[in-house]
């Protein structure tokens, strides 16, 4: 014990300098955001090499479970291109949904994942090395897990849909109903869709999928299904409760997806907006 | 003690004061400024405790980064030069110099431009880096840095003079 207070004594200088050096880069992140960010770009790289290492090992050790999902998907795909295969047999291909060649899909792998806080984030193995870019979405298997927010060259963090603040255009499946789906900061597989007129009429199991009102996710991909449904005695809107179909405390694949027309519609909006000033 | 230590802080507002009021409102070339205040570290007693020195030092950059409502800057390349200060004196004076204070100091004044200009560069060049933040932005920094100290040296070693004991 004596030893550990001599060389607190005699490096104290040190200590003090160290100390005070991280309240000042502290100080320094709190009262500029170019500073934040560079900061921010700095943690992605570090924590992204650490738990890349660490996310490698422990991938061995599930290797059965990841083949076995991987193979679930791929049968559910394969599915999907044979239904695909039968209409553009059965009907001419201008019916066939043309979005589709907007949009480029790459995969990448989860390196740190969190969804214990207010503001969760995901770290994944890609970066603008390989062509992500700032603002594109970011999918699992069964539904949206976020959007990019920041990119080093090989690695990127995505705000995680589980991130107070965030809202999302959604609407649901097959019917005309748009809301806004937000995440109240408990229970990382239960979000609340708002601001739905309680004059559609839904019911506790339908689907809830993006709207794709916004540049960020493409239309129609699955996001959560209803629970729970309140009917308010004043106001308009319902109170609905939706459990994800992602389970995002456990991810290791995601994909990320390139709207390669988002530019031209943030362009469009942008212009649209500035005209009714 | 206490009147020493009353000098010391007297010295820390004077310092404070006269570069919020007064230096900050020079703006050579349209970037130059010049960083007046480190007369307080420069001066700061040889003999004085260090662990002071880089809790007065962090707090003078703090108050200065207050001021000039900048991002910190200050504050990291203030503490940084109070921390190496031992060293920059040891390179420029060898390792016992003539005197405890550079007010009295009979040291050639080559050793003495030495310590100065070095503290001077050492404190710009970390905080113009840490301004931009940025490796491309090199020549920027570099500019700026030498520009600065340059000002700096020259207003420093005026005050100086003027407020060096005579013999």
């Amino acid at each position: 014990m004596q030893w550990i207070l001599n060389i607190i004594i005699q490096k104290r200088n040190l200590l003090l300098f160290l100390f005070l050096l991280g309240i000042g880069i502290v100080f320094s992140s709190y009262r500029s955001s170019y500073h934040q960010t560079k900061l921010q770009r700095f943690g992605i790289v570090i924590s992204g090499g650490v738990f890349k290492s660490i996310n490698n090992s422990k991938s061995y050790l599930s290797l059965t479970e990841s083949n076995q999902s991987l193979l679930a998907e791929n049968s559910a795909l394969r599915q999907e291109l044979l239904q695909y295969k039968q209409t553009e047999n059965s009907i001419s291909k201008s019916t066939l949904n043309p979005e589709l060649s907007n949009y480029l899909v790459r995969s990448a792998s989860v390196v740190k994942n969190s969804y214990a806080k207010a503001r969760n984030i995901l770290i994944i193995d890609k970066g603008t090395s390989d062509g992500i870019l700032k603002d594109m979405s970011v999918v699992g298997p069964n539904g949206i897990i976020g959007i990019v927010k920041q990119t080093s060259d090989h690695f990127s963090s995505v705000i995680s849909i589980l991130y107070q603040d965030f809202r999302i255009n959604a609407k649901i499946q097959g019917k005309g109903a748009f809301g806004s789906l937000s995440w109240e900061g408990r229970d990382p597989t239960r979000m609340v869709l708002s601001d739905v007129s309680i004059i559609n009429t839904i019911s506790v199991g339908d689907t809830i999928e993006t709207g794709g009102m916004s540049a960020y996710f493409p239309k129609g991909i699955p996001i959560g299904t209803i629970i729970d449904l309140e009917t308010p005695t004043s106001g308009g809107y319902y109170n609905i409760e939706v459990a994800l179909l992602n389970n995002l405390t456990d991810l290791e694949h995601v994909y990320i997806i390139e709207n390669k027309k988002r530019s031209e519609f943030i362009d469009l909006q942008k212009k649209s907006e500035d005209g009714t000033r | 003690m206490v009147q020493d230590s009353l000098r010391v802080l007297l010295g820390f507002f004077i310092a404070a004061l006269l570069q919020v009021l007064i230096f900050d409102n020079i703006n050579l070339f349209g970037f130059s400024c010049p960083a007046v205040y480190l007369f307080f570290i420069i001066s700061y007693r040889f003999d004085s405790s260090q662990f002071t020195l880089i809790l007065l030092g962090f707090l003078l950059g703090f108050v200065i980064d207050i001021f000039q409502n900048t991002s910190g800057a200050n504050t990291i390349a203030t503490l940084l030069i109070s921390f190496i200060r031992p060293m920059v004196i040891r390179f420029s004076f060898g390792v016992i110099p003539d005197s405890n204070t550079l007010l009295s100091m009979k040291s050639r004044m080559g050793n003495q431009a030495v310590y100065i200009g070095l503290m001077i560069l050492i404190h710009q060049f970390a905080l113009q880096s840490i301004a931009y933040f940025d490796v491309t932005h090199i020549t920027l920094i570099l500019r700026n840095s030498l520009v600065n100290t340059a000002l700096t040296f020259i207003l420093l070693l005026a005050t100086l003079n003027l407020t060096k004991k005579k013999n």
